[in-house]
């Protein structure tokens, strides 16, 4: 029998049932999208709100000082926001009350000997005080309003003070330029391109993850489904090799797997583009995550002009894919239905997961030659983000090793998968399983 | 000239799991176009004698061959000469019966022709275009022993054919069966609870009880022997005397 015909019942089978296709196909996809415009949605709200409460901002001034420089205080704060109510009292009370009402946006209290300290020279204190309703996103906005107002007060004395002095206000400011560079395989990057970068390893390091363990769930359930509606006993006394059976599966797995790598793609891709879009709004409120989200864009383009790293990445991918498809179909062999190959299925993508935020965290070029050995033995299943970590910390000769380990693995699973299905030890298997499974069982 | 290979010859067949023999030194042959019957209560070892002949288990000692073809050592070519059909028997419930008949017809290198074939013997009409997974147990079952018998293997192995069929689908799946095989010279070995089905099915049966079998012969004459009136009371007199 043409093993396509082989494939094509696989693929319909599978692709046919909707708990399979909205699971592992629409819902990565679903998820990321949901998850990027959420995130936008908070991003951008934030950003509005900061803009709209600035420019409508009714402030409290508590001058307790009634100096020269709180007036000047006063003064800013005139400019700054819409309204401002000054007094000359503060009880700690009715300032909260006023301020979680809504009646202001934000209170300034400047203590009394404020403009004592700042005649001076010493740095004198302000209060500034908000109030949230909730804890959200959008709560962020306050944080923003008052850090936005402190700093622009500072700015403001400085500028007066300097110019008093007959200083220039920048050199005040800043009387040292720092510029600082990082130097990664011969480039000079920027500390928040590095830190993006990281970030940005880390998270394709995901990518192959996702697949991998994608892959091992649908094999599993390609095998265990044959053992859950009876058909596998036929299937086995069919005139068809073994070793077709096993490759109609993992064929079947892969087309599976290349549409859920797909949606984890495009979903993913959906994600990062919203993310960024509202960290760069994040980033006009002058945010770290801003800085970040930018040195990430740069990040990712230097992943994506590599074409070496993608072959590299791409053959990994297969061969882990062919090793872990072929753990799966062996579990789903002997297991007698769905439900319990997930069971197991949690407890074996542990083995894929652990390993693989190991190497996502940790850099290979630091770890002992004993603990990359293991690293690379344990590496069938992790193989992509060993290669795509050895290749961007310059380790090339752990590449080819990664990838012929990787090879051989995929071989001796392939065979041991179709030797399995070719004895009665599959039978076997399943009856042990099942008296398990019945001894387990509470008795009534 | 070498004589004709007999359907089925098995010799001194035993079959151990762990400390549980589930059968024990059984020995018996199949003529070519015969319909052969392994009656017994469960945990005889009926199933577990056609799993061996289905290429699934493998003997712990005697031999079995179909048509001459070792079951242990010629698999691939016995795989070609059979069509096995398990009690409890599977289709892929997101193929239509026509896919599913059009799947198994190709793995025997057969087409269009026997695909419809396949689809008369069903009998399930405009259903066939259907999801299996909507089919009822006994369109299930019809399904399957339409797909045991378009093939026409040389040899048909059917476990409990009616298991848990109501009489309309129990009939209708019998008269396929008598009728299908003596039309083509198919041979059948069946295994079944029903006595009654048995005796109109069936050339010769066997009676097997604890992995061994305690009579053998056509059904009339087993029923002469005794000196009773149907199998089932063959079945309690033979088995009531292997008890005692």
């Amino acid at each position: 029998m043409p093993l396509g015909e082989l494939v094509v019942k696989e693929v319909k089978n599978t692709l046919r049932d909707k708990k399979i296709l909205i699971t592992v196909i629409l819902m990565p996809l679903v998820i990321f999208a949901i998850m990027g415009f959420v995130y936008n949605y908070g991003f951008t709200q934030t950003v509005k709100e900061v803009a709209e409460k600035t420019k409508e901002a009714r402030v409290l001034v508590c001058d307790l000082d009634s100096g020269n420089y709180s007036s000047l205080v006063t003064k800013f704060v005139g400019t700054f926001a819409k309204d401002a109510y000054v007094t000359h009292e503060y009880s700690p009370g009715s300032a909260r009350r006023m301020l979680e009402s809504g009646n202001y946006t934000f209170a300034v209290i400047i203590p009394k000997g404020f403009s004592e300290n700042i005649t001076k020279l010493v740095p004198a204190r302000v209060r500034v005080e908000a109030a949230v309703r909730g804890i959200s996103m959008t709560s962020m906005a306050a944080t923003s309003i008052i850090n936005g107002f402190a700093q622009a007060l500072n700015a403001y004395i400085r500028a007066y003070i300097a110019a008093l002095k007959g200083i220039s206000p920048t050199f005040v400011t800043s009387p040292i330029v720092p510029q600082l560079a990082i130097f990664f395989r011969g480039i000079e990057i920027s500390p928040s391109a590095l830190s993006a970068l990281a970030t940005s390893a880390m998270l394709m390091g995901f990518a192959p993850l996702i697949v991998v363990s994608t892959a091992l769930g649908v094999a599993s359930s390609s095998m265990a489904v044959e053992n859950e509606e009876k058909t596998l006993e036929i299937l086995l006394t069919l005139p068809i090799p073994r070793f077709k059976i096993v490759l109609s599966k993992l064929l079947g797995t892969l087309v599976l797997v290349v549409l859920a790598t797909i949606s984890y793609m495009a979903g993913f891709t959906i994600y990062m583009s919203l993310l960024f879009k509202g960290l760069g709004s994040a980033e006009k409120l002058g945010s770290a995550e801003g800085a970040v989200a930018s040195g990430a864009t740069s990040a990712i383009n230097i992943f994506a002009i590599d074409p070496t790293l993608i072959v590299f990445v791409g053959v990994s991918t297969f061969l882990s894919l062919i090793s872990v498809a072929s753990l799966g179909i062996l579990l789903g062999s002997i297991v007698p239905d769905v439900r319990t190959s997930q069971t197991y299925i949690g407890q074996l993508a542990i083995l894929v997961i652990i390993p693989g935020l190991i190497l996502s965290f940790m850099d290979l070029s630091s770890m002992s030659s004993s603990a990359l050995g293991i690293m690379v033995a344990i590496s069938p299943f992790i193989s992509p983000v060993l290669v795509l970590k050895a290749h961007l910390e310059g380790l090339t000769w752990v590449i080819p090793l990664a990838i012929s380990w990787c090879l051989v693995f995929s071989v001796i699973m392939l065979y041991a998968t179709s030797k399995l299905i070719n004895s009665e030890r599959l039978l076997t298997l399943q009856f042990r399983i099942l008296a398990r499974k019945v001894k387990r069982a509470p008795r009534r | 000239m070498a004589a004709l290979a007999r359907a089925i010859e098995v010799r001194n067949l035993r079959k151990v799991f762990g400390n549980i023999v589930a059968i024990d030194n059984i020995s018996f042959e199949v003529e070519e176009g015969e319909i052969f019957g392994i009656v017994g209560p469960n945990g005889a070892g009926k199933t577990t004698t056609l799993r061996i002949l289905a290429t699934l288990l493998r003997p712990t000692s005697g031999t079995v061959s179909i048509f001459g073809k070792d079951v242990m050592r010629d698999c691939d070519t016995v795989r070609k000469l059979i069509a096995y059909l398990p009690e409890e028997a599977g289709a892929y419930k997101y193929l239509t019966g026509y896919e599913y008949m059009k799947f198994m017809a190709k793995v025997y290198g057969y087409g269009e022709d026997v695909i419809e074939e396949g689809v008369r013997l069903a009998g399930l009409g405009d259903a066939i275009n259907r999801y299996v997974g909507t089919y009822s147990r006994g369109m299930k079952r019809r399904l399957q022993v339409a797909r045991t018998l378009m093939v026409r293997p040389k040899l048909a192995i059917m476990d409990e054919p009616t298991s848990g069929l109501d009489v309309i689908h129990a009939v209708y799946v019998r008269n396929i069966i008598k009728n299908y095989v003596k039309t083509y010279g198919i041979t059948v070995i069946v295994s079944s609870h029903n006595m009654l089905e048995v005796e109109y099915l069936c050339d010769r049966i066997a009676l097997l009880s604890k992995g061994k079998i305690v009579a053998m012969g056509g059904p009339k004459d087993l029923m002469n022997k005794y000196g009773v009136r149907n199998l089932e009371e063959v079945f309690v007199k033979v088995v009531g005397h292997a008890a005692r």
